[in-house]
C-alpha cells in the first residue's frame, strides 16, 4: 500500500493526504502548540535516575535547548502546512528532507504526550478500539498518528 | 553525606580508578515509541549501518534496555540530551 509521503529523487518528499486528515493534521499541531506551553514530563525525560543533584544541574542545562527544538520543529510544520494546496487527488505539499524530520519530531511528540494520556501499553495495539470508551476517538488519532509516522519513517529510510 | 574525620589524607586510589570509570548510555523499552522509528533515530545520531541500528532496537524491545554509547561523562550527556530531543527514554550510569 503507498502511504502518504513519496521520497523524490532529490530527496524532497510530497504528502499527500484526504481532506479529513490534513484537517486532522492541523489541529494536532494546533493542539500542540498549547501542549508545549506546558510541557507534559515524558517530553522532557530524565537523565539521571538516581541522581537528584545530577538531574536537576541536566534539567536546567537542557530543558530551554529541547524545548526551543520543539518549537522550532512545530512552527517548521505549520508553515509546510499553510503553503500546501488542495488538488484533485486530496491536500498535497513537498516537504524537504530537513521538514519531514520537523513533521516527525512533532508527530513523535504527538504520539507520545497522547499514548502517556491514554495510557498506551504494549497489549493497546493488539485490541480494537472499542466505540463505547469516551477516549475511542482520541485512541483513533493515537493509531493514524502511529500510521503516518510509520510511513514517514519510511521515506525518510529511503 | 561522609563522616570520615578530616585527619586521614591518605591518596584516594578508588577515586582516580573510579574516575577513569567511563559512563554509559542506556536507552530503555517504552511502549509508544515505534521499533522502526527508534532504529531510525539509531542510525541518524550514531551513525549506526541499519542492520546493528535494528539490533540495538531489538535489545531494547526485548530485553527492556540496551547501551548504546559509552565514553566521557560530558560527551555521555549530550548523547542522552539527543535522544531525549527525539522523544527516546535514556539514562547515563557510571558503569561500575
Amino acid at each position: 500500500m503507498r502511504g502518504p509521503f513519496v521520497r523524490r529523487r532529490s530527496g524532497d518528499i510530497d504528502v499527500t493526504l484526504t481532506a479529513v486528515e490534513a484537517d486532522l493534521i492541523r489541529s494536532v499541531v494546533e493542539q500542540m502548540t498549547g501542549v508545549l506551553d506546558d510541557p507534559p514530563p515524558r517530553l522532557l525525560p530524565p537523565a539521571y535516575e538516581d541522581d537528584p543533584e545530577a538531574q536537576a544541574e541536566y534539567a536546567s542545562l537542557m530543558t530551554a535547548d529541547l524545548m526551543d527544538g520543539k518549537r522550532r520543529a512545530l512552527a517548521s510544520m505549520k508553515a509546510t502546512i499553510e503553503r500546501g494546496k488542495i488538488k484533485r487527488d486530496g491536500w498535497r505539499a513537498t516537504l524537504t528532507e530537513d521538514e519531514a524530520q520537523d513533521w516527525l519530531a512533532v508527530v513523535n511528540d504527538a504520539r507520545l504526550t497522547l499514548g502517556t494520556n491514554l495510557n498506551i501499553t504494549e497489549d493497546s495495539y493488539e485490541r480494537d478500539i472499542d466505540p463505547t470508551d469516551p477516549d475511542a476517538a482520541s485512541h483513533e488519532v493515537f493509531r493514524y498518528l502511529g500510521f503516518v509516522e510509520e510511513y514517514l519513517v519510511d521515506a525518510l529510510m529511503g | 553525606m561522609s563522616t570520615r574525620p578530616s585527619t586521614i589524607e591518605r591518596p584516594d586510589v578508588d577515586e582516580v580508578v573510579r574516575r577513569d570509570k567511563p559512563w554509559i548510555v542506556v536507552v530503555w523499552n517504552d511502549p509508544i515509541n515505534l521499533m522502526s522509528y527508534v532504529t531510525y533515530v539509531f542510525q541518524k545520531l550514531f551513525g549506526f549501518p541499519r542492520e546493528k541500528a535494528h539490533r540495538l532496537m531489538l535489545q531494547v524491545h526485548h530485553e527492556g534496555r540496551a547501551i548504546v554509547a559509552s565514553g566521557p561523562r560530558e560527551r555521555c550527556e549530550a548523547d542522552v540530551a539527543r535522544l531525549h530531543a527525539h522523544g527516546l527514554w535514556a539514562t547515563l550510569f557510571k558503569e561500575d
